[in-house]
Protein backbone atom coordinates (compact mmCIF):
# COMPACT_ATOMS: atom_id res chain seq x y z
CA UNK A 1 0.00 0.00 0.00
CA UNK A 2 2.84 2.37 0.86
CA UNK A 3 4.44 1.90 -2.55
CA UNK A 4 1.07 2.58 -4.13
CA UNK A 5 0.79 5.92 -2.39
CA UNK A 6 4.32 6.79 -3.48
CA UNK A 7 3.43 5.86 -7.06
CA UNK A 8 0.25 7.95 -7.00
CA UNK A 9 2.09 10.98 -5.67
CA UNK A 10 4.89 10.65 -8.17
CA UNK A 11 2.43 10.38 -11.08
CA UNK A 12 0.46 13.40 -9.93
CA UNK A 13 3.57 15.57 -9.61
CA UNK A 14 5.01 14.67 -13.01
CA UNK A 15 6.09 17.58 -15.14
CA UNK A 16 3.19 18.73 -17.24
CA UNK A 17 3.70 19.32 -20.90
CA UNK A 18 3.74 23.15 -20.58
CA UNK A 19 2.71 24.05 -24.10
CA UNK A 20 4.88 26.73 -25.63
CA UNK A 21 2.82 28.02 -28.54
CA UNK A 22 4.74 29.79 -31.28
CA UNK A 23 3.45 33.28 -32.00
CA UNK A 24 4.99 33.49 -35.45
CA UNK A 25 2.81 34.47 -38.39
CA UNK A 26 3.01 31.57 -40.81
CA UNK A 27 0.38 32.72 -43.26
CA UNK A 28 2.98 33.32 -46.00
CA UNK A 29 5.69 30.76 -45.23
CA UNK A 30 7.55 31.01 -48.54
CA UNK A 31 7.64 34.80 -48.75
CA UNK A 32 8.72 35.05 -45.12
CA UNK A 33 11.83 32.89 -45.48
CA UNK A 34 15.16 34.71 -45.15
CA UNK A 35 17.33 35.23 -48.22
CA UNK A 36 21.03 34.41 -47.74
CA UNK A 37 22.14 37.82 -49.02
CA UNK A 38 20.78 40.99 -50.53
CA UNK A 39 21.18 39.74 -54.07
CA UNK A 40 20.68 36.00 -53.75
CA UNK A 41 17.78 34.05 -52.31
CA UNK A 42 20.12 31.08 -52.09
CA UNK A 43 23.61 30.17 -53.30
CA UNK A 44 24.67 26.81 -54.75
CA UNK A 45 27.41 25.19 -52.66
CA UNK A 46 29.89 24.17 -55.34
CA UNK A 47 29.41 26.68 -58.14
CA UNK A 48 28.30 29.81 -56.25
CA UNK A 49 25.48 29.95 -58.77
CA UNK A 50 23.03 32.51 -57.38
CA UNK A 51 19.34 31.68 -57.17
CA UNK A 52 16.49 34.14 -56.87
CA UNK A 53 12.90 33.17 -56.50
CA UNK A 54 9.46 34.75 -56.51
CA UNK A 55 6.39 33.26 -54.90
CA UNK A 56 3.39 32.87 -57.19
CA UNK A 57 1.09 30.97 -54.90
CA UNK A 58 1.66 30.26 -51.21
CA UNK A 59 0.95 26.61 -50.41
CA UNK A 60 -1.79 25.88 -47.90
CA UNK A 61 -3.21 22.72 -46.40
CA UNK A 62 -5.69 22.31 -49.26
CA UNK A 63 -3.92 24.07 -52.08
CA UNK A 64 -0.57 23.41 -53.70
CA UNK A 65 1.76 26.37 -54.15
CA UNK A 66 4.11 27.51 -56.88
CA UNK A 67 7.09 29.80 -57.36
CA UNK A 68 9.42 30.84 -60.14
CA UNK A 69 13.19 31.01 -59.87
CA UNK A 70 16.14 32.18 -61.91
CA UNK A 71 19.80 31.19 -61.80
CA UNK A 72 22.75 33.49 -62.42
CA UNK A 73 24.57 30.85 -64.50
CA UNK A 74 23.46 27.96 -66.64
CA UNK A 75 23.39 24.76 -64.56
CA UNK A 76 25.63 21.82 -65.59
CA UNK A 77 22.79 19.31 -65.27
CA UNK A 78 19.04 19.06 -64.89
CA UNK A 79 17.44 20.90 -62.00
CA UNK A 80 15.21 19.24 -59.44
CA UNK A 81 13.35 20.69 -56.46
CA UNK A 82 12.91 18.53 -53.35
CA UNK A 83 10.85 19.47 -50.31
CA UNK A 84 12.53 17.99 -47.29
CA UNK A 85 11.80 17.83 -43.56
CA UNK A 86 15.23 17.31 -42.02
CA UNK A 87 14.12 16.86 -38.40
CA UNK A 88 12.06 13.78 -39.27
CA UNK A 89 13.94 12.66 -42.36
CA UNK A 90 11.20 12.64 -44.95
CA UNK A 91 10.09 14.50 -48.02
CA UNK A 92 6.75 15.53 -49.43
CA UNK A 93 5.06 14.93 -52.74
CA UNK A 94 7.20 15.49 -55.86
CA UNK A 95 7.54 19.06 -57.11
CA UNK A 96 7.07 19.72 -60.80
CA UNK A 97 9.81 21.83 -62.41
CA UNK A 98 9.42 23.37 -65.87
CA UNK A 99 11.80 25.60 -67.75
CA UNK A 100 10.30 28.97 -68.66
CA UNK A 101 13.24 30.50 -70.48
CA UNK A 102 16.95 31.00 -70.25
CA UNK A 103 17.90 30.09 -66.64
CA UNK A 104 14.25 30.64 -65.67
CA UNK A 105 12.07 27.96 -64.09
CA UNK A 106 8.75 27.38 -62.43
CA UNK A 107 8.24 24.97 -59.52
CA UNK A 108 4.64 23.90 -59.03
CA UNK A 109 2.73 21.30 -57.01
CA UNK A 110 4.53 22.61 -53.93
CA UNK A 111 2.90 20.96 -50.92
CA UNK A 112 4.13 20.52 -47.35
CA UNK A 113 2.56 17.55 -45.65
CA UNK A 114 2.91 18.79 -42.09
CA UNK A 115 3.83 21.93 -40.14
CA UNK A 116 7.40 22.46 -38.96
CA UNK A 117 10.77 23.35 -40.42
CA UNK A 118 11.26 22.37 -44.03
CA UNK A 119 13.94 22.81 -46.65
CA UNK A 120 13.44 23.58 -50.31
CA UNK A 121 16.41 21.83 -51.90
CA UNK A 122 17.40 22.84 -55.43
CA UNK A 123 19.51 20.03 -56.82
CA UNK A 124 21.48 20.09 -60.04
CA UNK A 125 21.71 16.50 -61.15
CA UNK A 126 23.47 14.44 -63.73
CA UNK A 127 21.39 11.27 -63.91
CA UNK A 128 21.20 10.24 -60.28
CA UNK A 129 24.27 12.14 -59.10
CA UNK A 130 23.84 15.45 -57.30
CA UNK A 131 26.43 17.88 -58.69
CA UNK A 132 25.38 20.94 -56.79
CA UNK A 133 22.77 22.08 -54.33
CA UNK A 134 21.18 25.22 -52.85
CA UNK A 135 18.91 25.13 -49.82
CA UNK A 136 16.21 27.53 -48.65
CA UNK A 137 14.85 27.06 -45.13
CA UNK A 138 11.13 27.64 -44.64
CA UNK A 139 8.83 27.34 -41.66
CA UNK A 140 5.40 25.92 -42.39
CA UNK B 1 -11.37 -12.70 -3.84
CA UNK B 2 -10.02 -14.97 -6.55
CA UNK B 3 -12.40 -13.50 -9.14
CA UNK B 4 -11.55 -9.92 -8.22
CA UNK B 5 -7.89 -10.78 -8.38
CA UNK B 6 -8.21 -12.16 -11.86
CA UNK B 7 -10.29 -9.22 -13.03
CA UNK B 8 -7.50 -6.93 -11.93
CA UNK B 9 -4.93 -8.97 -13.80
CA UNK B 10 -6.99 -9.27 -16.95
CA UNK B 11 -7.54 -5.56 -16.89
CA UNK B 12 -3.86 -4.80 -16.45
CA UNK B 13 -3.16 -6.42 -19.74
CA UNK B 14 -5.69 -4.26 -21.55
CA UNK B 15 -4.03 -1.15 -20.29
CA UNK B 16 -0.92 -2.01 -22.19
CA UNK B 17 -2.88 -1.92 -25.41
CA UNK B 18 -3.40 1.79 -24.93
CA UNK B 19 0.31 2.50 -25.29
CA UNK B 20 2.53 3.03 -28.31
CA UNK B 21 0.54 4.60 -31.07
CA UNK B 22 3.77 4.89 -32.97
CA UNK B 23 5.90 7.82 -33.95
CA UNK B 24 3.33 10.54 -34.25
CA UNK B 25 4.53 11.94 -37.55
CA UNK B 26 3.40 8.81 -39.23
CA UNK B 27 1.30 7.16 -36.63
CA UNK B 28 1.25 3.42 -36.82
CA UNK B 29 -1.72 1.85 -35.22
CA UNK B 30 0.18 -1.04 -33.69
CA UNK B 31 -0.68 -1.48 -30.06
CA UNK B 32 1.44 -2.99 -27.33
CA UNK B 33 2.44 -6.60 -27.09
CA UNK B 34 -1.00 -7.89 -26.02
CA UNK B 35 0.47 -10.46 -23.64
CA UNK B 36 -1.54 -13.08 -21.82
CA UNK B 37 -2.47 -12.61 -18.20
CA UNK B 38 -1.58 -15.38 -15.77
CA UNK B 39 -5.11 -16.76 -15.87
CA UNK B 40 -5.27 -16.98 -19.64
CA UNK B 41 -4.43 -19.78 -22.04
CA UNK B 42 -5.28 -17.61 -25.04
CA UNK B 43 -7.10 -14.44 -25.99
CA UNK B 44 -8.59 -12.81 -29.06
CA UNK B 45 -9.07 -9.07 -29.01
CA UNK B 46 -10.75 -6.56 -31.28
CA UNK B 47 -10.00 -2.91 -30.77
CA UNK B 48 -11.36 0.08 -32.62
CA UNK B 49 -9.83 3.49 -32.10
CA UNK B 50 -10.12 7.02 -33.33
CA UNK B 51 -7.08 9.22 -33.11
CA UNK B 52 -6.91 12.88 -34.00
CA UNK B 53 -3.82 15.06 -34.09
CA UNK B 54 -4.28 18.12 -31.90
CA UNK B 55 -0.83 19.72 -31.78
CA UNK B 56 2.37 19.66 -33.78
CA UNK B 57 5.63 20.25 -31.94
CA UNK B 58 8.54 21.46 -34.06
CA UNK B 59 12.22 20.67 -33.63
CA UNK B 60 12.66 23.73 -31.40
CA UNK B 61 9.94 22.51 -29.07
CA UNK B 62 7.37 25.10 -30.17
CA UNK B 63 3.74 24.01 -30.25
CA UNK B 64 1.22 24.65 -32.96
CA UNK B 65 -2.46 23.77 -32.83
CA UNK B 66 -3.67 21.67 -35.73
CA UNK B 67 -5.85 23.77 -37.99
CA UNK B 68 -7.05 20.99 -40.24
CA UNK B 69 -7.93 17.67 -38.69
CA UNK B 70 -5.92 14.53 -39.37
CA UNK B 71 -7.96 11.58 -38.15
CA UNK B 72 -6.91 7.95 -38.02
CA UNK B 73 -9.48 5.23 -37.42
CA UNK B 74 -8.09 1.82 -36.72
CA UNK B 75 -9.47 -1.63 -36.21
CA UNK B 76 -6.98 -4.05 -34.77
CA UNK B 77 -7.26 -7.78 -34.29
CA UNK B 78 -4.83 -9.35 -31.89
CA UNK B 79 -4.40 -12.65 -30.16
CA UNK B 80 -2.00 -14.64 -28.06
CA UNK B 81 -1.68 -18.28 -27.04
CA UNK B 82 0.37 -20.22 -24.51
CA UNK B 83 2.97 -22.62 -25.90
CA UNK B 84 3.88 -24.01 -22.51
CA UNK B 85 3.46 -22.96 -18.91
CA UNK B 86 5.72 -19.97 -19.39
CA UNK B 87 6.11 -19.37 -23.13
CA UNK B 88 3.55 -17.51 -25.24
CA UNK B 89 3.25 -16.13 -28.75
CA UNK B 90 1.01 -13.40 -30.07
CA UNK B 91 0.20 -11.35 -33.12
CA UNK B 92 -1.50 -8.06 -33.94
CA UNK B 93 -2.96 -6.97 -37.28
CA UNK B 94 -4.23 -3.39 -37.60
CA UNK B 95 -6.29 -1.88 -40.42
CA UNK B 96 -6.36 1.89 -40.60
CA UNK B 97 -8.04 4.70 -42.41
CA UNK B 98 -6.41 8.09 -42.27
CA UNK B 99 -8.33 11.16 -43.31
CA UNK B 100 -7.02 14.67 -43.89
CA UNK B 101 -8.90 17.60 -45.38
CA UNK B 102 -7.74 16.67 -48.86
CA UNK B 103 -6.89 12.98 -48.79
CA UNK B 104 -7.98 9.61 -47.53
CA UNK B 105 -5.81 6.51 -47.19
CA UNK B 106 -6.82 3.13 -45.91
CA UNK B 107 -5.26 -0.28 -45.65
CA UNK B 108 -3.20 -2.63 -43.58
CA UNK B 109 -1.02 -1.11 -40.85
CA UNK B 110 2.17 -2.61 -39.45
CA UNK B 111 1.73 -6.25 -38.44
CA UNK B 112 3.62 -7.42 -35.37
CA UNK B 113 4.44 -10.72 -33.72
CA UNK B 114 5.50 -11.35 -30.14
CA UNK B 115 7.12 -14.16 -28.23
CA UNK B 116 7.01 -13.88 -24.47
CA UNK B 117 8.45 -15.72 -21.49
CA UNK B 118 7.19 -15.45 -17.94
CA UNK B 119 10.47 -15.14 -16.03
CA UNK B 120 8.85 -14.28 -12.73
CA UNK B 121 5.68 -16.33 -12.27
CA UNK B 122 3.20 -15.50 -9.60
CA UNK B 123 2.15 -19.02 -8.65
CA UNK B 124 2.34 -18.49 -4.92
CA UNK B 125 0.68 -15.04 -4.65
CA UNK B 126 3.80 -13.62 -3.11
CA UNK B 127 3.16 -10.48 -1.00
CA UNK B 128 5.29 -8.12 -3.11
CA UNK B 129 7.17 -9.93 -5.88
CA UNK B 130 5.53 -9.04 -9.21
CA UNK B 131 4.64 -11.28 -12.08
CA UNK B 132 7.03 -10.48 -14.91
CA UNK B 133 6.93 -11.34 -18.58
CA UNK B 134 9.79 -10.58 -20.94
CA UNK B 135 9.14 -10.48 -24.65
CA UNK B 136 10.64 -10.04 -28.08
CA UNK B 137 8.61 -8.31 -30.74
CA UNK B 138 9.06 -8.01 -34.45
CA UNK B 139 7.16 -5.45 -36.48
CA UNK B 140 6.90 -5.67 -40.26
CA UNK B 141 6.54 -2.53 -42.40
CA UNK B 142 3.32 -3.74 -44.00
CA UNK B 143 1.59 -0.36 -43.65
CA UNK B 144 2.04 2.32 -46.28
CA UNK B 145 4.72 4.66 -44.94
CA UNK B 146 6.20 8.01 -45.88
CA UNK B 147 9.07 6.08 -47.46
CA UNK B 148 6.89 4.24 -49.95
CA UNK B 149 5.70 5.29 -53.34
CA UNK B 150 2.03 6.08 -53.24
CA UNK B 151 2.29 7.82 -49.91
CA UNK B 152 3.48 11.22 -50.86
CA UNK B 153 2.67 12.97 -47.64
CA UNK B 154 3.49 12.26 -44.01
CA UNK B 155 -0.11 12.64 -43.02
CA UNK B 156 -1.16 9.80 -45.29
CA UNK B 157 1.06 7.22 -43.65
CA UNK B 158 -0.42 4.11 -42.07
CA UNK B 159 2.82 2.55 -40.85
CA UNK B 160 6.32 3.33 -39.66
CA UNK B 161 8.08 1.96 -42.71
CA UNK B 162 10.78 -0.02 -40.89
CA UNK B 163 11.38 -3.56 -39.80
CA UNK B 164 11.63 -3.20 -36.04
CA UNK B 165 13.00 -5.62 -33.47
CA UNK B 166 12.11 -4.93 -29.89
CA UNK B 167 12.41 -6.43 -26.45
CA UNK B 168 10.64 -5.44 -23.32
CA UNK B 169 9.27 -6.48 -20.01
CA UNK B 170 5.97 -6.06 -18.24
CA UNK B 171 5.68 -6.27 -14.48
CA UNK B 172 2.31 -6.55 -12.80
CA UNK B 173 1.16 -6.88 -9.23
CA UNK B 174 -2.24 -6.87 -7.60
CA UNK B 175 -3.18 -6.41 -3.96
CA UNK B 176 -6.86 -6.83 -3.28
CA UNK B 177 -8.71 -4.26 -5.32
CA UNK B 178 -5.55 -2.39 -6.27
CA UNK B 179 -3.09 -3.23 -8.99
CA UNK B 180 0.02 -1.65 -10.48
CA UNK B 181 2.10 -2.22 -13.56
CA UNK B 182 5.43 -1.14 -14.96
CA UNK B 183 6.76 -1.65 -18.45
CA UNK B 184 10.00 -1.00 -20.23
CA UNK B 185 10.76 -1.60 -23.88
CA UNK B 186 13.64 -0.95 -26.26
CA UNK B 187 13.59 -1.43 -30.01
CA UNK B 188 15.80 -1.05 -32.99
CA UNK B 189 14.54 -0.31 -36.45
CA UNK B 190 16.56 -1.42 -39.45
CA UNK B 191 17.89 0.89 -42.14
CA UNK B 192 16.07 0.93 -45.44
CA UNK B 193 16.06 2.46 -48.89
CA UNK B 194 13.56 5.19 -49.60
CA UNK B 195 11.79 4.29 -52.82
CA UNK B 196 9.96 7.53 -53.44
CA UNK B 197 13.22 9.50 -53.51
CA UNK B 198 16.07 8.10 -55.53
CA UNK B 199 19.22 6.88 -53.76
CA UNK B 200 18.35 7.57 -50.14
CA UNK B 201 18.85 5.41 -47.10
CA UNK B 202 17.02 6.03 -43.83
CA UNK B 203 18.79 4.99 -40.61
CA UNK B 204 16.32 5.05 -37.73
CA UNK B 205 18.37 3.80 -34.75
CA UNK B 206 16.96 3.01 -31.33
CA UNK B 207 13.74 3.83 -29.59
CA UNK B 208 12.50 3.16 -26.11
CA UNK B 209 9.46 3.58 -23.93
CA UNK B 210 8.80 3.18 -20.23
CA UNK B 211 5.53 3.34 -18.44
CA UNK B 212 3.69 2.81 -15.21
CA UNK B 213 0.05 2.43 -14.28
CA UNK B 214 -2.30 1.90 -11.42
CA UNK B 215 -5.83 0.55 -11.24
CA UNK B 216 -8.69 -0.08 -8.88
CA UNK B 217 -11.33 -2.77 -9.27
CA UNK B 218 -14.85 -2.75 -7.95
CA UNK B 219 -16.93 -5.80 -8.72
CA UNK B 220 -16.83 -6.36 -12.46
CA UNK B 221 -15.49 -2.86 -13.05
CA UNK B 222 -12.00 -1.51 -13.08
CA UNK B 223 -10.74 2.03 -13.45
CA UNK B 224 -7.12 2.47 -14.43
CA UNK B 225 -4.63 5.11 -15.42
CA UNK B 226 -1.20 4.87 -16.93
CA UNK B 227 1.55 6.98 -18.40
CA UNK B 228 4.07 5.97 -21.07
CA UNK B 229 7.07 8.00 -22.17
CA UNK B 230 8.39 7.34 -25.65
CA UNK B 231 11.74 8.32 -27.09
CA UNK B 232 13.00 7.80 -30.63
CA UNK B 233 16.54 8.33 -31.93
CA UNK B 234 17.00 10.80 -34.78
CA UNK B 235 16.41 9.28 -38.22
CA UNK B 236 19.45 10.14 -40.30
CA UNK B 237 19.34 10.13 -44.08
CA UNK B 238 22.23 9.39 -46.41
CA UNK B 239 22.48 9.60 -50.15
CA UNK B 240 21.38 12.38 -52.43
CA UNK B 241 20.20 14.18 -49.33
CA UNK B 242 22.20 14.12 -46.13
CA UNK B 243 20.35 15.03 -42.97
CA UNK B 244 21.03 14.10 -39.37
CA UNK B 245 17.47 14.18 -38.07
CA UNK B 246 16.27 15.19 -34.64
CA UNK B 247 15.17 13.04 -31.72
CA UNK B 248 11.46 12.60 -31.07
CA UNK B 249 9.85 12.43 -27.68
CA UNK B 250 6.36 12.42 -26.19
CA UNK B 251 4.34 11.01 -23.33
CA UNK B 252 0.91 9.37 -23.43
CA UNK B 253 -1.48 9.52 -20.50
CA UNK B 254 -4.41 7.09 -20.48
CA UNK B 255 -7.52 6.58 -18.48
CA UNK B 256 -9.46 3.37 -18.99
CA UNK B 257 -12.60 1.72 -17.78
CA UNK B 258 -12.98 -2.05 -17.93
CA UNK B 259 -16.04 -4.17 -17.52
CA UNK B 260 -16.13 -7.96 -17.27
CA UNK B 261 -19.22 -8.91 -19.24
CA UNK B 262 -18.84 -12.49 -18.06
CA UNK B 263 -15.90 -14.53 -16.83
CA UNK B 264 -14.38 -14.84 -20.34
CA UNK B 265 -15.40 -11.63 -22.06
CA UNK B 266 -14.19 -8.16 -21.15
CA UNK B 267 -14.85 -4.71 -22.59
CA UNK B 268 -12.69 -1.66 -22.24
CA UNK B 269 -12.98 2.01 -23.11
CA UNK B 270 -9.81 4.09 -23.09
CA UNK B 271 -9.02 7.75 -23.51
CA UNK B 272 -5.40 8.61 -24.29
CA UNK B 273 -4.00 12.12 -24.42
CA UNK B 274 -0.47 12.94 -25.54
CA UNK B 275 -0.88 16.66 -24.86
CA UNK B 276 -0.73 16.50 -21.07
CA UNK B 277 2.61 15.18 -19.88
CA UNK B 278 6.28 15.17 -20.75
CA UNK B 279 8.31 17.57 -22.82
CA UNK B 280 7.19 16.66 -26.34
CA UNK B 281 9.69 17.38 -29.05
CA UNK B 282 9.67 17.10 -32.85
CA UNK B 283 6.39 15.22 -32.97
CA UNK B 284 2.62 15.41 -33.41
CA UNK B 285 0.40 14.89 -30.40
CA UNK B 286 -2.92 13.08 -30.58
CA UNK B 287 -6.01 12.40 -28.57
CA UNK B 288 -7.21 8.83 -28.92
CA UNK B 289 -10.45 7.14 -27.95
CA UNK B 290 -10.61 3.36 -28.18
CA UNK B 291 -13.05 0.56 -27.48
CA UNK B 292 -11.97 -3.00 -27.03
CA UNK B 293 -13.48 -6.42 -26.63
CA UNK B 294 -11.34 -9.28 -25.33
CA UNK B 295 -12.39 -12.92 -25.42
CA UNK B 296 -10.40 -15.09 -23.05
CA UNK B 297 -9.82 -18.81 -22.65
CA UNK B 298 -8.65 -19.66 -19.19
CA UNK B 299 -5.90 -22.11 -18.25
CU1 LIG C 1 7.47 15.23 -40.49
Amino acid sequence: MKSLIVLCISISTLACAEPNYATKDKSRPLAQSNPVSENCGAVFKNSNNCLNWRVEQEPTQDQMGSFTFTLSHNPLGSIKVVLWMPSMGHGSSPVKVEQLGDRQYRASQVYFSMPGKWQIRFQIKDNNQVLDEAVIEVEI
Amino acid sequence: MKLRFSIALFSLLFLINAKAFGAPCCASATSGPGLLSNEERSHLTTRVSRSSISNNIDSDGYWERTKDPVITQTMELSGAILLSDRWQIGMAVPFSERTTTSQKYSGLGDVSGTIGYEYLPDWDYHPWRPRAVGYFQITAPTGLSIYDEGSTTGSGALGQGFWTLGMGTLLTKAWGRWDVLALGEIHRSLSREIKSQASLTANPGLGTSIGAGVGMSLGAWRLGGNVTWTYQDPISIRGNIDSEGTLQRYASASLSLNYMIDSTLAAQATYTDQNILGRPFNTSLSRIVSLQLRKQWVR
